[in-house]
């Protein structure tokens, strides 16, 4: 236990004071009264007998007495009992911050951030931790630590000490908010996590944050998990640090309308700003930076408070490569909102893969032909590469973008594998059935009750019955899938003139699920299914053939978009954006093409960060025991993904050597590329976890052999519905939880002087002893005949 | 009230007067009418003759011898008063404390002189003795109405000194005093119990009656004290500082037991036992004592 006084000096006075009263019995001895005694006899044989026993008393006395001046000394001195009263067996009070670093959190408030004020009341919850009775602990988490599998405390169970204020500054000190959208739910999960359940303490949880509507409002599971709290005994107080909303505008979106990716080819992004103010929005300029150079940008002429605002964009670039861009606000209350990245690696060009088994390549005809646009007429970027079905089996699939299966009647086990292999690694597959299609065959192999590639099981071929009542168009797509949605926007007459004769049936009973359609005939009939059970590729079967034996669509303009649409939807994803956090992982690096070094970057003027790893070829996943793990597996060799992988590892960057043939991927296949494509090649890894602010990310492979860098780019992006910075009013903060006995405070709350009444308390049961102490002191001093009796005849 | 006479209280005497002495034991002597006496009528037989000396009462003088030989003799008898009473009254330097109206020495004086003055009234002769180390002063046993004087003399002149050595005291009465009488002591009884007992047992052996007066100061007995103070011996070199409540209980207990022991030393001598506190009526002391001899006598 640490003691401290609030008037230290006074107890370098006070100590000669503890002599006194031994110099008052000295001085009583002293005075005593001389008298002529008679019965000497007896009164000396009575102190011999009472001699042990009237010492003993007095000693006692002393001590009383000068444990009471000690008393008086200390009550005048104010003692701070630091670190509780748990000798003495007290309840330890444990007080647990939730701090809410949220971007929301950085909106700006006068002179101080609305975090800036969170962290004062976080002081001055510990102010009072450390002038509070008994022992208290410290436990600070922040919510974007929450977040994480492990979460790391600022403190954890820090015992209070009086200067405690000194200690947990500079840990304030060391963070600002966060970007991240980190809400009170994964906090509140995480206590969890980071506290001992079997603990015998008495608990108190605050949550400090700005408490937005979109968080709090309606919080049923907010709710649940605070009652539940609240149940186990744990008291919970909810402290705001602010109490007024700004005005702030948030770039919600930048992304590339659906087309195609390459080198040579415009692409077209759009950029949504949305205005969460409650004034309208004029002439808002959305600054854009394309591969960190300025260039036009655009703006958004009004918004409406709660509105958003889309503006299209085009770049355009002859390289193949990385590329981004980066669309910024001018700066308002909350500046990590005003912020977007795009990137995109770049191909050269686009290869896809036809399949057809007619020697005279008839039915990949309409395939190639909107594909493989020649460069002299239009730039599609795509290059399309007409093979036998045989070419699945023997050949490596990973370098095409997508790959078009087109009246085939049946295609070998080997290339049924490849092709699982292919899609499970991201990649795209259409089929198109036709007159040689074999509907058993393709049932037991390529749908294998719904194991398979192929969407649906088939029937037959059966025609389209006319219908002379009947005006709607034979193909009815649907409005919200991608592929056809551009038909949605604007009454498409082409794709009214669209006839289809035959198709393939369904096998009768089994009924498509309606979001997997894509398309369906007017008789109801599924027309165009998707498979997305599959892997992370993407599967589109098409109950028709892909030239004109069953349609005319072939032959309609509306086909050539579709097939455009089409191939951007089926090709791998090259536009990687990620939320901030998601751990930058280079998966499959193959030790006989690359080097151990890696090196990431944050490209931009802002924050800019590069760190270089050089790791041995072998010993590496000894080095690092936390690295890698199972997150190797969950990205293929063309680097980019959907961002589902999972931020495993504690270490911000590891390095780990595995062989893809012996370690099995999280999902129980093989090593992606590393396996189909090398065999017994060994694999690295690379993780890089310092993505916590957004910006573009490049990872720099230093291939074998003397070419420069192979590149893989990233987006790291804030979520947009941060930026809503509508405060929850306590009165609805208080509905919205409406669990009884949960306090809501605000910052300015916490500063109640409550420190001193601590003190005066300690004091007060100082005094409280004190009393105590003197009437003990009385009654040992009557017992010691240091008092007149009250008998008749009164003192002598 | 003259100084000499300050110890006749008339109250106390007066109430006194209303009691009745009655000795426990036969002795030597018995005041007709008042007194029962084995003795009745001895009084008068003739012991001898003695030539006549001028002083001596006239009353004595054989007539008879006068008239055949024209000689004064004086008829001497066998017994001139019917009681004798000896007062052994302690003025050593203890029978000096008192913090009341009396000190022990006082009030011991003032009870002995009390007492003579009732004997002496009862035409009953009384003696005196004041002693502390040895005797310091004495007058012989007479019953004259004058003769409270030189009981009062005797003790005036006497001031408390010296410790009392109570044996030799009591030896040197049974031997200047041989007939027998009532003996009655006035102390505070500091002195060594044995020496004491034997000294009773020897008065006792010699047909003494015996009498003890234990004269005690309140806090002698009670031990009232408050604060701190320092007791200096006054016939004892010890002196001790304490804080006297502390020392109380014990204090009393051994004073009980003291008295105690001296209760049961008397008895066991056949010897009326008193204990009179200073703060008390001198009459009422006086008083229960007498009845207490009075009830004795009955039950003899």
């Amino acid at each position: 236990m640490e003691s401290l006084f609030l008037n230290p000096a006074l107890i370098a006075i006070g100590l000669p004071l503890l002599a006194l009263p031994i110099i008052i019995h000295l001085i009583n001895l002293m005075r005593h009264r001389r008298i002529q005694w008679a019965a000497m006899e007896f009164l000396l044989a009575a102190y011999k007998k009472s001699k042990t026993w009237v010492i003993l008393k007095q000693l006692l006395l002393l001590l009383m007495r000068i444990a009471a001046v000690a008393a008086i000394m200390f009550i005048v001195a104010q003692p701070i009992l630091q670190g509780g009263l748990d000798f003495l067996g007290g309840e330890v009070t444990h007080h647990i911050v939730l701090l809410d670093d949220s971007y929301s959190m950085a909106d700006v408030h006068g002179s101080e951030t609305a975090y800036e004020i969170a962290k004062r009341g976080v002081l001055q919850i510990a102010n009072k931790a450390a002038t509070a009775r008994g022992a208290q602990e410290f436990t600070l988490l922040r919510f974007s630590e929450a977040v994480k599998e492990y979460p790391e405390l600022e403190t954890n169970s820090r015992r209070v000490a009086a200067d405690f204020e000194s200690t947990l500054e500079p840990i304030l000190g060391r963070h600002e908010a966060s970007q991240t959208a980190a809400g009170p739910e994964a906090a509140l999960d995480a206590l969890d996590k980071v506290l001992d359940e079997g603990r015998d303490e008495k608990r108190i949880v605050y949550i400090v944050s700005d408490f937005r509507q979109n968080e709090w409002e309606s919080a049923d599971a907010l709710k649940d998990k605070i009652a539940r709290l609240q149940e186990q005994g744990v008291d919970v107080k909810l402290v705001r640090a602010v109490d007024k909303e700004n005005e702030n505008l948030t770039i919600t979106s930048l992304a590339a309308v659906p087309g195609v990716r390459a080198a040579g080819v415009p692409i077209e992004l759009q950029v949504t700003v949305k205005n969460n103010g409650k004034n309208v929005k004029r002439n808002v300029a959305v600054t854009l930076t394309e591969d960190g150079k300025e260039r036009n940008g655009v703006t958004i002429g009004e918004i409406q408070p709660g509105g958003e605002e889309s503006r299209t964009f085009t770049v355009f670039y002859q390289s193949a490569g990385p590329h981004w861009v980066e669309a910024r606000l001018p700066t308002d209350e909350v500046e990590t909102d005003n912020h977007r990245y795009w990137s995109i690696d770049l191909p050269l060009e686009i290869p896809v893969l036809i399949c057809d088994e007619d020697p005279d390549s008839a039915a990949s005809f309409y395939l190639d032909i909107p594909l493989n646009a020649r460069a002299d007429e239009l730039a599609t970027g795509i290059t399309t590469q007409i093979e036998h079905p045989r070419y699945l089996s023997d050949n490596d699939l990973s370098k095409f973008q997508s790959i078009y299966l087109s009246n085939f009647s049946r295609l070998e086990a080997q290339a049924i594998a490849a092709l699982e292999e292919y899609v499970r690694n991201g990649g795209g597959v259409a089929f198109f059935l036709g007159n040689n299609t074999q509907a058993r065959w393709l049932n037991e192999n390529l749908y294998r009750d719904g194991e398979g590639l192929f969407p649906v099981p088939i029937a037959s071929k059966v025609e389209l019955l006319a219908d002379p009542t009947d005006r709607s168009p034979d193909m009815i797509p649907s409005p919200d899938h991608p592929v056809f949605r551009v038909f949605s926007i604007s009454k498409n007459s082409f794709l009214n003139q669209v006839k289809v004769w035959e198709y393939w049936a369904l096998q009768r009973g089994f009924q498509a699920k309606d979001d997997l359609v894509l398309c369906h005939l007017r008789n109801g009939a599924p027309l165009v299914v998707e498979n997305r059970a599959f892997g992370s590729g993407r599967v589109v079967a098409f109950l028709l053939a892909g030239d004109d034996s069953m349609t005319n669509w072939t032959n309609n303009p509306s086909y050539v978009v579709s097939m455009m649409v089409l191939q951007s939807y089926l090709s791998k994803q090259r536009e990687s954006s990620f939320e901030i956090g998601v751990p930058f992982n280079v998966a499959n690096l193959s030790v006989e093409r690359f080097g151990a070094e890696v090196e990431f970057s944050r490209l931009g003027k802002e924050n800019p960060l590069s760190v270089k790893v050089q790791a041995t070829e072998t010993g590496a996943s000894q080095d690092n025991p936390q690295s890698g793990s199972a997150d190797a597996s969950q990205e293929n060799t063309n680097q980019d993904n959907t961002g589902e992988e999972a931020a495993d590892g504690a270490t911000p960057i590891s390095l780990q050597d595995e062989d893809a043939n012996q370690t099995p991927t999280q999902d129980g296949d093989s090593q992606g590329t590393g396996t189909s494509t090398t065999g017994e090649t060994k694999t690295r890894t690379a993780l890089f976890e310092e993505t916590g602010i957004a910006g573009v990310y490049e990872a720099r492979l230093q291939p074998l052999g003397g070419s420069g860098p192979a590149v893989q780019i990233r987006s790291y992006n804030v979520e947009p519905a941060e930026g809503r910075l509508a405060v929850t009013p306590p009165e609805n903060l208080a509905a919205s939880i409406n669990v009884e006995g949960v306090q809501i405070l605000s910052v300015n709350d916490l500063g109640d002087g409550s420190g001193a009444a601590q003190q005066s308390n300690i004091s007060q049961y100082l005094l409280y002893g004190l009393i105590l102490l003197l009437i003990g002191e009385q009654i040992l001093a009557y017992s010691a005949s240091y008092h007149t009796p009250v008998v008749p005849g009164g003192t002598r | 009230m003259p100084d000499s006479r300050r110890f006749l209280h008339p109250e106390a005497v007066r109430r006194l007067g209303r009691m009745e002495l009655r000795a426990r034991h036969i002795v030597e002597g018995f005041l007709s009418g008042m007194h029962r006496s084995p003795y009745f009528g001895q009084s008068i037989e003739f012991l001898q003759h003695r030539e006549y000396v001028p002083g001596d009462d006239l009353r004595h003088l054989d007539w008879k011898v006068w008239a055949r030989q024209d000689r004064y003799y004086i008829k001497q008898f066998e017994e001139e008063t019917n009681m004798r009473c000896t007062l052994l009254v302690d003025v050593s330097n203890s029978m000096r404390y008192g913090r009341g109206a009396m000190t022990k020495f006082e009030y011991a004086c003032t009870a002995a002189v009390s007492m003579a003055y009732l004997i002496l009234k009862q035409q009953d002769a009384v003696g005196c003795v004041a002693f502390d180390e040895s005797i310091r002063n004495a007058v012989p046993i007479r019953s004259k109405r004058n003769h409270l004087d030189s009981v009062i003399h005797c003790l005036e002149v006497s001031e408390p000194q010296d410790k009392t050595d109570i044996f030799r005291i009591m030896q040197n009465v049974a031997e200047n005093y041989p007939r027998r009488g009532m003996i009655i002591l006035f102390s505070d009884l500091f002195v060594e119990r044995p020496k004491l007992f034997k000294g009773l047992r020897m008065l006792r052996q010699r047909g003494h009656d015996v009498m003890v007066v234990h004269v005690m100061d309140d806090d002698e007995i009670d031990f009232s004290f408050n604060g701190p103070m320092r007791f200096d011996g006054m016939e004892l070199p010890e002196h001790l500082s304490c804080n006297p409540r502390s020392l109380r209980d014990a204090y009393v207990e051994i004073v009980g037991e003291y008295l105690e022991e001296v209760r049961r030393g008397c008895a066991k001598n056949t010897v009326d036992y008193a204990l009179v506190r200073t703060s008390e009526p001198l009459d009422a002391a006086l008083a229960a004592f007498l009845s207490n001899r009075l009830g004795m006598h009955h039950r003899n």
